[in-house]
């Protein structure tokens, strides 16, 4: 109740915009990894959490913005969805160009990691940049993805393995 | 990252020990992309509000203060001597006056009118005589053909000087004096 008297006040909501705006652009950039469309992102999920502040039910104001820019990136997939790269066969290898060794050096591992990471699914993706990159525990994941912290267990789980298997292809 | 929290997780999902460890381990590569991502440009930033918080919501203040404020100068047009609302009244009036130099006629019938229900309300004689006194003060240098106005004014005078007290039935009598000037 007393998140939501805060977010009822504009300067408390400029308050949690000033808190939480890089953490949600991070997080957008690294499920599109373009830069100009997460600050969009970035922007369109303050305006919408402003217009939606009233129905904010109370709880985590972090995972309540984080599902709002989930939501965001939802629509923004589905409206591109007929012409994504990914949809064509071997086409995005081809773009992805040569592969880069696992051990080569941190900079190259760390460009390898986030390579592989945009390749994970969604939801996927989503778990393992809040989890890891975020440093969300796994109930705040749990809200912000609707689900149960053992449902997050298990998604970061087998975020990881495949993860490993991308990089492992790379060597 | 809590590390032994995360090693829990991953062995209560089904991972094995072995695999546990190499998973962290990938795991605190993972957390070091933290900042490798383009910085959030400041310019950007910037133009972030103006939907949300700019310029409806602030046409919508201003909107409704302007509402409020001809609300306020529409209830004062009612007001008597002695009410808070009543230089709300004396201002728009003044304002008027400026626009419209006519108006002078209506404002001469303001306050004829006020000195009558002041009187008929028995206020007392203090906020009379001031009324009386703005009245003077705000026909000074009037000269109206407009004799509808001024009958009005002697009518008010005239009721408000038959339910006076002696002192204000006097300081009326020395009004109307004057009224009747203007009128010939």
């Amino acid at each position: 109740m007393l998140e939501r008297n805060k977010l009822l006040s504009r300067e408390q909501f400029e308050d949690h915009y000033e808190q939480y705006e890089e953490a949600i652009y991070r997080f957008l950039y690294w499920q599109t990894k373009d830069q100009a469309l997460s600050q969009d992102l970035t922007a369109s999920t303050f305006e919408r959490a402003w217009k939606a502040r009233e129905s904010f039910t109370g709880g985590s104001v972090k995972a309540w913005l984080y599902r709002i820019a989930r939501n965001l990136l939802t629509d923004h997939w589905r409206k591109l969805k007929p012409v994504l790269l990914d949809d064509l066969p071997g086409l995005s290898d081809q773009l992805e160009g040569p592969g880069i060794d696992y051990d080569y050096d941190v900079e190259q591992v760390q460009l390898a990691l986030g390579r592989a990471l945009t390749r994970l699914p969604d939801k996927l993706k989503v778990v393992t940049t809040l989890r890891f990159i975020e440093g969300l525990s796994a109930r705040e994941v749990a809200e912000i993805l609707g689900t149960t912290e053992g449902n997050v267990r298990v998604l970061q789980y087998r975020a990881l393995k495949q993860l490993k298997q991308l990089m492992e292809r790379n060597e | 990252m809590n590390k032994p929290n995360l090693k829990e997780e991953l062995l209560s999902a089904g991972a094995g020990p072995v695999e546990a460890d190499e998973l962290m381990q990938l795991a605190m590569s993972v957390s070091q992309l933290k900042g490798a991502e383009p910085q959030y440009t400041k310019s950007h930033r910037k133009r972030l509000w103006p939907a949300a918080f700019g310029f409806w919501p602030m046409l919508g203040t201003a909107a409704a203060g302007l509402a409020a404020g001809t609300l306020v100068v529409a209830i004062a047009q009612t007001s008597l001597p002695g009410s808070w609302l009543y230089p709300v009244k004396r201002t728009s009036e003044r304002v008027a006056m400026l626009t419209q130099p006519d108006y002078k006629a209506v404002v001469m019938m303001h306050r004829a009118q006020e000195v009558r229900m002041l009187v008929a309300t028995k206020q007392s004689d203090h906020l009379v005589t001031a009324a009386l006194s703005d009245y003077k003060t705000d026909m000074q240098g009037l000269k109206t053909k407009n004799y509808a106005a001024l009958d009005y004014c002697h009518d008010n005078l005239v009721q408000a000087g038959s339910m006076a007290t002696p002192v204000e039935k006097q300081q009326i009598s020395s009004v109307l004096t004057e009224l009747n000037q203007d009128k010939d």
